[in-house]
């Protein structure tokens, strides 16, 4: 797997994305409310901005860092918006909790349930709302502690061991909801709840003179997390928003950017409402909110042990 | 956060041109017995410039009590000197001056935890003199 390039292998139409109809189905039937409405928020996002990606970087130094080595973008987009609702709910709602690190992608990877490669959003919201998910950490002799694709694809057959199951029953995504329209999006990101979704799209990898990247013909089968949009038309004159990669720097960002936001991560990719609009119109788009985060870590001292002595 | 230990640096400046205080009793008090003049006037101005920065910062670039702690650690790094090591005990007294106002726990910068520090550093402060 070391020398699994992404971009080449969703050119060449490996499907990261599972698109199933029967997983969205079993998720409808299992829960109530499975689908976004929320008329309390209907129009909150209107003219204003969610840049919830730089609230995870703020508190994780390895945020939209992580590279995918094998066909488990579902788990990083799954991951890269439940660590981005985490880190605004800390930030900007001011849980009382402590971020502690990045979440692991391999449990709900090796979850899907086959031997084969990809999976579909559902599988893994289902996951992530029964099982729950676990920080980067050693559990047993399972070492999650850095990213390894090749442990989530292992378990996609034999199924994911019982002790990180255990480890992940602690911590579950309360809140997980289907997005059908680009409007509930903004209004999601509006509200502090990042989003991830799968569809077969592509964009360009180099940005256009209006400083976002348009959608070229053909697609690859990806799912990517949405961790912002903005509505303020005050540097975009058109209503933009940001998805996550999780291919590293594969692409160019604009150079000009408003001084004022804070810098995107390698490789993400800003696209127009009418073109990210594809990302509900495949069905496949879920926000996160109601993760259960961690409780306020203890701090071994404030800062000045070892400090003032020699 | 870059740029937080250069706003220190100028507002230690800034405040090496006021008068000095009366110094309170407590553990930072205590510990600083036997320091020189201008030795408690370099501590108060560090934790005075630290009250300062953690009250304009108000929880913007030092989010979480965690990104604090590392701050004034980042601080005392730049800041102390030759001071390091001169007063037994100082390091366990400024901290047991700061967790009387602050839990050590890695929480958000409410009001109250903003508050709290501002007043703890201006306690070690006023102890050193």
């Amino acid at each position: 797997m070391a020398d699994f390039d992404p971009v080449k292998a969703y050119e060449d139409g490996l499907e990261g994305w599972k698109d199933s109809p029967r997983a969205r189905v079993l998720w409808q039937e299992s829960q109530p409310n499975a689908v976004y409405y929320e008329p309390n928020n209907a129009g909150s996002s209107d003219g204003q901005k969610a840049l919830l990606y730089s609230y995870y970087m703020r508190l994780e130094p390895k945020a939209f860092t992580e590279v995918q080595t094998t066909c488990d973008c579902t788990s990083h987009g799954s991951r890269n918006a439940r660590d981005t609702t985490r880190a605004t709910a800390i930030l900007v709602a001011r849980k009382p909790e402590s971020f502690v690190g990045i979440s692991a992608t391999e449990p709900t990877y090796g979850s899907r349930g086959s031997r084969g490669q990809g999976m579909a959003p559902a599988h893994a919201s289902m996951f992530e709302r029964d099982h729950g998910y676990m920080l980067r950490k050693k559990v047993g002799k399972y070492d999650l502690s850095k990213y390894d694709g090749s442990v989530g694809a292992a378990w996609g057959s034999s199924g994911v061991p019982k002790e990180v199951l255990d480890e992940c029953a602690t911590h579950k995504v309360g809140i997980i909801r289907q997005i059908t329209n680009v409007r509930d999006a903004m209004d999601c990101l509006a509200n502090g709840y990042a989003i991830h979704s799968g569809q077969y799209a592509k964009w360009s990898a180099t940005p256009n003179k209006q400083n976002y990247h348009p959608r070229l013909p053909g697609g690859w089968s990806h799912d990517m997390a949405t961790v912002g949009y903005d509505d303020t038309k005050a540097f975009w004159p058109f209503t933009v928003f940001f998805l996550a990669q999780s291919w590293g720097p594969w692409n160019q960002l604009p150079k000009d950017w408003p001084d004022d936001y804070p810098r995107l991560p390698a490789g993400a990719i800003i696209t127009r409402a009418e073109d990210w609009a594809v990302c509900v119109e495949n069905g496949d788009a879920w926000a996160y909110g109601g993760v259960e985060g961690f409780p306020p870590q203890k701090l071994p001292d404030l800062g000045a042990i070892g400090l003032l002595q020699k | 956060m870059k740029h937080i230990p250069i706003a220190v640096a100028v507002v230690l400046v800034v405040l090496s041109f006021l008068p000095g205080r009366q110094p309170a009793a407590g553990p930072v008090a205590e510990a600083l017995r036997t320091a020189t003049p201008s030795d408690r006037a370099k501590v108060a101005r560090i934790y005075t410039a630290l009250a300062v920065i953690t009250q304009r910062d108000a929880g913007k670039q030092i989010p979480t009590v965690g990104v604090w702690r590392a701050v004034h650690s980042a601080e005392l790094r730049l800041a102390v000197g030759e001071l390091k090591g001169k007063y037994t005990g100082l390091d366990v007294a400024v901290d047991k001056v700061l967790q009387s106002f602050v839990p050590a726990q890695d929480v958000p910068m409410s009001d109250d935890v903003i508050d709290g520090l501002v007043a703890a550093c201006e306690e070690v402060a006023k102890q050193s003199g």
